[in-house]
């Protein structure tokens, strides 16, 4: 019964350019870091992602240290030469000099300009000259062929990439399709081959009475659950699944485990790990969920780990608005549109105040997970006194930490 | 959003020069598919064709579903963090909300279905929706349809009706599919094959209500066999595959379907 072998599959392929000059992406969508200085960028627009070398000459900064940067829609557009409303399909933390790689889109213009930005914790933003860089790019699509026409002007589906992770020598891309109704999961070997593998993929949603389905997956990440490489992906109306990386081979049809139903209504944004040490030093490591409409969660590897050797989900949920399997902590992570693993203390995020509609670039102290200048509370007030126990000299001391993060080191209270 | 709708106030407001240098609004008009006038309960996908690219972002904004009264249906459309477009920003696939189509969904159960059997509703673009330029569309489009039962049988290739056409001529193969298909998988999910296996180059047409597949060959038909080949993600108007509904798993449940066509001219 297999019909015809899908086409994106058999006409994928690599391409090698010296220079990418006659070749930049045409939509500028999800980032991810790879080895050796490479950068890949999604390209939804023209079915394609890039790699890009970029120079190595960066060097690590001496410490961690937060980003505390309230307005960067201002030093984008500077940086762009561009006004009107910009629009942000992703952020990236470069892994040795730890700056914030935005995916941005210029919009009010008549025609769009895209680009990547690096912004630094000091405000400094570039645009980066992928012109210049050495590059790949990969097809995800090949072109339909010409040779067979239709009644009226009609775009073929295309895959709209809602998300990229670099894992164990492979990129895995998850899209959706603006034709077919399909989870379609690729693994796609870097350096670039002419072939990549498509997985198609069920889940069971247990906000259903038994029905599964094919939802398109709306972020994931790869981490590596009790030494098995698995991709753990979010959905709308929000099943987390678990796919073991090995079960994705090419044609194949997959059921991931579904894990835990974090609530409807709510589109995930982001899935990220990271590892994050304790007060007594000890590092742990975690998966964060960043939800559009709800709280993220934030689920440790100990649970994650028990959930995936478990049976999964298989009862459904009991009503609207129910969650149910793995425990997760809710974060007040509120407003965030991108997040990314920033370095050992902090995650990055690009985040929207709700009040001003401002986009902020700002870090979160891991184990905090909240910016204490958000908040005006009896504590800001200069005649509270800190009692002299054990309880409140701890408060005291992790909040004269969370000042010197956020860039108020005068508040420091002795 | 903000800065948009601020650019939006402004060229209402005071620069009709803005508008001045727009199309005419009666080249705003959009094409809409699937264009049945009855759509089944478990409708999956809304389609809009604007006749210029549009401005990103907004295209949740621009489109409303209307019911019999005029009210707006809310949430209807699944929301996307990345809208639907294809890469000429020209077409927008809407995608009905799925957790209020499948069966048992405790978001069907509860917000109930979008569409109603038998209500009515109209599809609107509204004029004021905007191109990539700022430019409104001018023309109100608008699409009334009723609502029928839930299409809950797969796409059967076998029951399909080809009409064979004469060899040596460049007569149309039509075939009646015998319901509405997804118009999308009609012009890519379907190729007609020579006997070495090599694509038949053509035009393709659609019946009324997408419900007929019309090939037209460049070069004439020859005596030998053809094959109509159709691809497994084929899907009818609610997102049914060969062998699969949309709302059932596809692993356990698939069932053997056809998956090549064969006919020959007539001599």
């Amino acid at each position: 019964m297999t019909a015809l072998k899908p086409l994106a599959v058999l006409g994928a392929i690599a391409l090698s350019t010296g220079s990418a000059a006659a070749d930049m992406p045409q939509s500028f969508g999800i980032l991810e870091f790879g080895p050796d200085n490479t950068l890949f960028v999604a390209d939804s627009t023209a079915g394609a992602i890039h790699a890009y070398t970029l120079p190595a000459d960066g060097t690590a900064p001496e410490q961690d240290a937060a980003f505390n940067l309230l307005d960067v829609d201002q030093l984008v557009a500077d940086a762009l030469g561009a006004t009107g409303r910009l629009v942000y399909s992703d952020l990236a933390v470069h892994p040795v000099t730890r700056e914030a790689y935005a995916s941005v889109t210029a919009t009010a213009d008549s025609a769009d300009v895209g680009a990547v930005v690096a912004v630094s914790r000091d405000g400094t933003a570039r645009v980066l000259d992928l012109e210049e860089m050495p590059s790949t790019k990969f097809m995800l699509d090949a072109p339909a062929d010409a040779s067979v026409t239709f009644w009226r002007d009609i775009p073929a589906p295309s895959l709209t990439i809602t998300d990229l992770d670099f894992a164990n020598g492979e990129l895995f891309v998850s899209g959706v399709s603006t034709g077919e109704f399909a989870s379609t999961l690729r693994r796609v070997p870097y350096p670039f081959a002419d072939a990549s593998t498509s997985t198609s993929i069920e889940i069971y949603h247990a906000a259903h009475n038994q029905n599964e389905t094919r939802a398109p997956i709306r972020a994931m990440a790869v981490v590596d659950i009790d030494g098995t490489a698995t991709a753990v992906a979010a959905y709308t109306c929000t099943p987390l699944v678990t796919i073991p990386v090995d079960a994705l081979e090419d044609g194949a049809h997959v059921t991931g485990k579904t894990i835990a139903e974090l609530g409807y209504g709510n589109t995930p944004l982001d899935v990220i790990s990271f590892q994050a040490a304790n007060f007594q030093g000890e590092v742990s490591s975690y998966v964060l969920v960043v939800n559009r409409e709800m709280d993220a969660d934030l689920i440790s590897m100990e649970n994650l780990t028990s959930a995936a050797a478990g049976p999964g989900l298989s009862e459904p949920v009991p009503y609207l608005g129910a969650t149910s399997g793995v425990q997760t902590v809710p974060l007040p992570l509120s407003g965030v549109v991108h997040i990314a693993d920033q370095d050992g203390q902090f995650l990055l995020a690009l985040r929207r105040d709700l009040d001003t509609g401002a986009m902020e670039l700002v870090s979160f102290r891991k184990g905090s997970f909240f910016r204490l200048s958000d908040f005006i509370s009896e504590y800001n007030f200069p005649d509270y006194a800190y009692a002299d126990d054990e309880m409140s000299t701890g408060t005291r001391m992790f909040q004269n930490l969370l000042k010197a993060d956020e860039g108020f080191p005068g508040q420091i209270r002795q | 959003m903000m800065l948009r709708a601020l650019a939006v106030v402004a060229s209402l407001s005071g620069a009709t020069a803005t508008f001045a240098s727009c199309p005419a609004p009666e080249l705003g008009h959009v094409d809409i598919y699937p264009t049945a006038n009855v759509l089944p309960e478990n409708l999956l996908r809304i389609y809009v064709y604007y006749p210029r690219p549009m401005a990103f972002g907004e295209g949740f904004a621009n489109v409303r579903l209307l019911d019999a009264e005029g009210v707006v249906v809310e949430g209807a459309f699944l929301p996307t963090r990345e809208e639907l477009w294809s890469p000429d920003r020209r077409r927008l696939t809407l995608l009905l909300d799925p957790g209020r189509i499948k069966t048992g969904l405790i978001a069907s159960e509860t917000l109930g279905p979008v569409l109603m059997v038998g209500q009515a509703y109209t599809f609107e673009v509204p004029a004021l929706a905007v191109d990539r330029n700022d430019c409104p569309l001018g023309t109100t489009t608008t699409f009334q349809f009723t609502v029928g039962h839930a299409d809950v049988t797969p796409p059967n290739p076998s029951e399909w009706t080809l009409n064979g056409p004469t060899a040596g001529t460049r007569e149309p193969l039509d075939v009646g599919l015998g319901t509405a298909h997804d118009h999308l998988s009609l012009a890519f999910r379907l190729r007609v094959i020579d006997a070495d296996g090599e694509l038949v180059p053509g035009r393709i047409d659609l019946g009324a209500a997408e419900a007929n597949w019309i090939f037209t060959p460049h070069l004439p038909w020859t005596a030998r066999p053809y094959t109509l080949n159709v691809e497994e993600t084929l899907e009818d108007l609610a997102g049914n595959r060969p062998g699969v509904l949309f709302d059932r798993p596809a692993v356990q449940s698939a069932i053997p379907w056809q998956d090549k066509l064969p006919f020959t001219p007539r001599s």
